[in-house]
């Protein structure tokens, strides 16, 4: 198993790319304190990661964010099949996925997320009489 | 990306259909019952997130696990992503002292826009691995990246209690969102505006079209109205960058096609004239070319990958924020692990921040 001081010694050395200080944790700077700032940042800490600040000049009920309704419904037209298509699939299935888990875990009421059945219209709505 | 919807309605379930559960067709007779008549239209279970709420036990879990705060506005990344490298230079060299207390001095004296305090403090304290760009609509400026356009949209929170069910898609982007203790009603969507206040014509046709739906809120106290801009771009940006902005990725500034925003006049009234978006378009401009040519300099192509720490983008997630952000989340994770895994990753396996092209 390589001696992760050399080895940083050894990368800094050969290589010019920015020099890291192994053997202390490494720093993370996340600009934006909005849903993906904080959502990242849980994610780097749950990983292992200890130094991570967040900079941003708003923060929640503030931010950009906090205006959202929100229901967990993708925007847009992707009709046609795509890469970025394919892509807010999985983000958008692994994001329910973690939402239910957090309501079945801690409850609506401390996370805030709740289960809710509704139409989506298309076309003219005509009120009948 | 459209605005208002195709009149026909769609004839196939979405690409999301699995992201929700049990979404079916609404029959003629359905609708009836409820007292509409529409193209088309589906019904589905899905969840909703009291966002405010949310975020608030997102950032409890964040500073539980020693996650900072820091009040700070950043004007550049690149000016953030090479002051980081400067002082990880001075964090590596021999005597870290002297190098610190000289970057400290030089920093004092120089002519550029300065970074802020309280960045200062986070960069002479340790040294940084890498920058994760979460700024939304910010990036524009920051980043910067002429695709990102606000799209406002403005909503009322009321107090209506005993709604079953949602009902989105109403025209003109309304909707009609319950939650534990209020309920929502939306909405607009329209690109180019940067202004934030909900304007009276518009409060009136998004309260109007609810009402159409539920009577009974035209009369529900009203405890906010809130207008908002969404990120929009036609993509979401999530990557890594190791050197300098890719000159290639960013064709010449978008001209934002005025003709769109007329199409949204027509639905809201006049909120948005041909004036007022050129307006909006020349204040961009300016904006781009008043940063400073020193700035403009670091974001050249030849910047070395060595006087600059790596970014990872997360942004651009226009109205679906909340829907993908923890995909996003793990997604950039997965990368930062490949950039510079935390230490004790480090040390079982052996690997070393993967600094080297």
């Amino acid at each position: 198993m390589a001696d992760p001081i050399s080895a940083s010694s050894a990368a800094a050395a050969a290589s010019s790319a920015a020099p890291l200080t192994t053997g202390t944790d490494p720093g993370v700077l996340i600009v934006g304190a909005g849903v993906m700032g904080l959502s990242v940042a849980l994610n780097l800490l749950r990983s292992g990661y200890k130094r991570v600040a967040l900079l941003a000049d708003r923060f929640s009920p503030d931010t950009t964010s906090d205006g959202a309704g929100a229901s967990l419904r993708p925007g847009g037209d992707y009709t046609e099949p795509s890469p970025a298509r394919d892509r807010m699939q999985r983000w958008g299935e692994e994001t329910s996925a973690f939402l239910f888990g957090l309501r079945r875990e801690h409850g609506a009421k401390k996370t805030g997320i709740t289960l809710a059945s509704g139409y989506e219209f298309w076309g003219q709505l005509h009120k009948l009489r | 990306m459209l605005l208002l919807h195709p009149p026909d309605g769609p004839r196939e379930y979405p690409f999301w259909r699995g992201q929700v559960f049990g979404m079916r067709d609404v029959p003629a007779e359905e609708m009836r019952a409820i007292g509409y008549s529409a193209a088309y239209a589906w019904l589905y279970t899905t969840g909703i997130v009291d966002v405010s709420c949310y975020l608030a036990w997102l950032t409890a879990e964040v500073q539980a696990l020693g996650g900072q705060l820091v009040q700070a506005k950043v004007d550049s990344l690149t000016r953030l992503r090479v002051g980081a490298a400067q002082w990880n230079r001075a964090h590596a060299s021999a005597d870290p002292g002297a190098a610190l207390a000289a970057l400290q001095s030089a920093e004092a004296a120089s002519d550029l826009v300065p970074l802020p305090p309280a960045i200062l403090s986070l960069l002479s304290s340790r040294p940084h691995a890498f920058v994760v760009n979460c700024a939304g609509l910010g990036s524009k400026w920051i980043v910067p990246d002429p695709q990102v356009l606000a799209a406002k949209g403005c909503v009322l929170r009321v107090r209506c209690p005993g709604l079953t069910h949602f009902y989105t898609n109403l025209p003109h982007g309304g909707y009609i969102i319950p939650r534990r203790d209020d309920v929502v009603l939306g909405g607009s969507m329209v690109l180019g505006d940067y202004s934030t206040h909900v304007p009276p014509s518009l409060r009136q046709h998004i309260l109007e079209r609810a009402a159409d739906i539920i009577p009974e809120v035209r009369d529900a106290p009203v405890d906010m109205e809130w207008a908002g801009l969404r990120p929009y771009r036609d993509t979401v940006r999530l990557e890594l960058v190791r050197g300098a902005e890719p000159a290639a990725v960013f064709p010449a500034p978008k001209t934002f096609p005025v003709s769109e925003s007329l199409q949204c006049k027509e639905a809201f009234g006049s909120l948005l004239t041909e004036e007022c978006v050129r307006a909006m378009q020349e204040e961009e401009s300016a904006r781009l070319a008043a940063r400073s040519a020193r700035e403009v300099a670091w974001e050249s192509p030849q910047l070395d990958s060595a006087e600059i720490v790596p970014i990872i983008h997360n942004y651009g997630h226009s109205g679906s924020g909340i829907t993908l952000h923890w995909g996003c989340a793990l997604e950039v994770t997965k990368i930062a692990m490949q950039v510079c895994p935390p230490i004790n990753v480090q040390l079982q396996t052996g690997t070393k921040p993967s600094s080297i092209e």
